[in-house]
């Protein structure tokens, strides 16, 4: 599919870390659901149907691992002189990743106790400022526009109830 | 009543000056509510409920009718433009139709979307004229043993939909079936996976799960490669280079055709619906195809059949509910409640005691789905230009809109965190080529599978003998068998041929 072309390839022991961490979600549900109960009277349990599906989750899991670790591992990379370009796009990709992801937990830990217009002027700022570099003009035009336009579109145009902010209804009201 | 008495009635309903009014309106608002995540068909329709009392229950219902497929077309907006899919029923769209959009097609994609859509309508809406009062018989046949196999056959078919390994696939359908368990329990109530989590009482929200898993992770995948240094896709500015051209038209048309036979065939069945068509409609045109291998990378039979399939059950879901009472999915729900509070009880004698209500609607889809291509078509030269936004410019409104739409579910903070949550694993399960799609796909039919199933267990006293003694759903299962079989075979043939299994591990 055309991300693979665009994302940024990781290597063999992620992918054994993700299907391992499937794994082992798929036996916690298991045990859960052997806790909840596989059968009642005659009559299939509340457990029984997850049970069937985390099974099938682990086994699916395992079989994905298995087929990973039979497959020839890739020839050690030899060092040269791109490394330490490689080196500084991987850390410009986590730490573009990291900002976006600070920007979205902030916006959700934020969005009740500033409001809804307040806490989106913050969290697209930040990212158009800190994570894409763009000029405080072009920054505070585009998050101050789209706070507003929101604001219009959203709760005056389809009713939606979004926060005004419990602080400000503490200092305020 | 025959045909041409029942044209008569249904189209003298439909073309008042009225009904027209709430069929513009209806399409026009459905259309909207598609494209914004989070606020779907199903919650317009309810706040509309206590206005539909003091209404005509024919507007009504015509109202309620054209929010519904033009909600259909609305989530396809989204789903090209931007990846993000408005509804469930446009999830595979995602697939082809966003990468059009990335190749300078967005245009083409849109559409075909709305062009497929609108001659499904009116293949449909024909249809329902002629045979629509018999073929709510079939739904009569189809009990829980029928309803398990075919979601089994459903979620074998899911599988398909995915380019990289088959046996990730699995893992990724088998994820999303767990995932559908979150919550009470339909039968005995019990609270499973919810951690004490007030939220997850009810399990988790679809829009969640398809605004994480596709719009959140596509954010961070742009994050990946510098949003400021990819350019705006080039797409053409006149409309008249938007449009499909002939060679679209040419691969596009067939594919339309079967989609919107088998849309109307699995709209018919309760719990069939728009997400199962569209995605059937996918996964068979990619079986067709001569060149398997564009799918996933701009086919348009990839947007055009799926387009259309979930179109056509939309429609077709409507016959089920007016003929026989039975709601086909939420929406026809809450219109069931409609009919009710104004003392009209759904049946097979609706036809006879109000002809006016049955054809009625039925023909005004015919004018819903012409409203549907005048108002949008015009507007893709304006939907594509949202394309030459930079990216980095785009990204910041991506996560305001599905904050928005997770915030909007239950007005609650909690909901865009568990948004986020998905996202994050989104972005990771994408990083380590494990597709989202047969997750979201798969979650959506978990419910209808399990509480299929077990009634099923239930009627046949804890054994699986309704399975093999009902003849459909025996014949649905031994169809699952001999497609488990083909892949296996197709598998082992590939495995010696040297290329690359399609059951193995690999990317």
């Amino acid at each position: 599919m055309e991300d693979g072309e665009r994302a940024a390839p990781v290597g063999r022991k992620w992918h054994v870390l993700g299907l391992a961490l499937l794994a082992a979600a798929g036996a916690y549900a298991v045990v859960e659901s052997l806790r909840l109960g596989l059968w009642r009277q005659s009559s299939p349990g509340e457990g029984l149907y997850p049970f069937l599906m985390a099974g099938a989750v682990t086994a699916f899991s395992l079989a994905a691992l298995a087929a990973l670790m039979m497959r020839p591992q890739e020839a050690p990379k030899v060092p040269g002189a791109d490394d330490a370009a490689d080196e500084a796009d991987v850390r410009g990709i986590v730490w573009r990743v990291s900002m976006y992801l600070a920007g979205l937990i902030f916006y959700a830990a934020a969005l009740e106790a500033l409001g809804f217009v307040a806490s989106t002027v913050i969290v697209v700022a930040f990212i158009l400022r800190i994570a894409e570099g763009y000029s405080w003009r072009t920054t505070l035009a585009v998050a101050a526009g789209t706070a507003v336009g929101c604001q219009i579109l959203f709760v005056r145009w389809l009713g939606a109830l979004l926060p005004a902010g419990t602080l400000w209804d503490r200092f305020f009201n | 009543m025959d045909l041409l008495n029942a044209l008569t009635v249904g189209f003298g309903t439909a073309l008042t000056l009225q009904n027209i009014a709430y069929c513009f309106v209806g399409t026009l608002v459905g259309t909207v509510i598609g494209v914004l995540p989070g606020l779907g068909p199903v919650a317009t329709i309810s706040l509309l409920l206590p206005f539909s009392f003091t209404m005509d229950i024919t507007s009504a219902v015509i109202l309620m009718a054209g929010i519904f497929y033009g909600a259909q077309y609305g989530g396809s907006i989204t789903a090209i433009l931007v990846r993000i899919p408005g509804e469930a029923s446009t999830v595979v769209t995602c697939i082809d139709g966003y990468a059009m959009a990335r190749q300078g097609r967005a245009g083409a994609a849109l559409g075909i979307a709305a062009f497929g859509s609108f001659i499904a309508g009116v293949l449909v809406t024909m249809a329902l004229f002629v045979v629509g009062p018999a073929l709510s018989d079939v739904a009569l046949a189809f009990g829980p043993a029928e309803y398990t196999a075919l979601v089994l056959l459903g979620l074998l078919l899911v599988t398909q939909l995915s380019s990289g390994s088959q046996l990730r696939a699995l893992l990724m359908v088998a994820a999303g079936l767990l995932l559908s368990t979150v919550g009470r329990d339909p039968i005995y109530g019990t609270e499973r996976f919810t951690f004490g989590i007030f939220t997850l009482f009810d399990g988790l929200n679809i829009a969640l799960l398809a605004m994480g898993l596709f719009g959140v992770s596509e954010l961070l995948m742009l994050a990946e490669g510098g949003s400021r240094a990819a350019k705006p896709i080039s797409q053409p500015s006149r409309l008249a280079e938007l449009l499909p051209n002939r060679d679209d038209w040419r691969r596009s048309l067939t594919p339309i055709v079967r989609g919107s036979g088998l849309g109307f065939l699995l709209g018919l069945l309760p719990g069939g619906g728009a997400t199962l068509s569209s995605f059937s409609s996918y996964v068979l045109e990619r079986r067709l195809a001569r060149n398997p291998e564009r799918f996933g990378q701009g086919a348009i039979e990839g947007v055009a059949g799926p387009e259309s399939a979930n179109n056509a059950a939309a429609q077709s879901s409507l016959i089920p509910l007016l003929s026989l009472g039975i709601p086909a999915n939420a929406v026809m729900a809450v219109i069931l409640g409609a009919l009710l509070v104004q003392g009209i009880t759904p049946g097979p004698r609706l036809i006879e005691q109000r002809p006016e209500l049955f054809f009625g609607v039925i023909a005004s889809m015919l004018v819903g789905n012409l409203m549907l291509i005048v108002l949008n078509v015009p507007l893709i030269s304006i939907f594509v230009r949202l394309l030459r936004v930079p990216g980095s410019i785009l990204a910041p409104l991506i996560i305001v809109f599905c904050v928005v739409g997770a915030y909007t579910l239950s007005n609650s903070a909690v909901e865009v965190v568990i948004m986020i949550g998905f996202g994050i694993a989104g972005y990771l399960m994408r990083k380590i080529d494990l597709d989202p799609a047969p997750l979201v796909l798969a979650f959506v039919l978990g419910n209808i599978l399990e509480t299929n199933f077990r009634q099923s267990l239930l009627v046949g006293r804890g054994t699986l003998v309704l399975f093999y003694t009902r003849p459909i759903a025996a014949a649905l299962l031994v169809a699952c068998a001999a497609l488990i079989v083909w892949q296996l075979g197709g598998a082992v043939a590939s495995r010696r041929r040297g290329a690359p299994a399609a059951l193995s591990g690999e990317p």
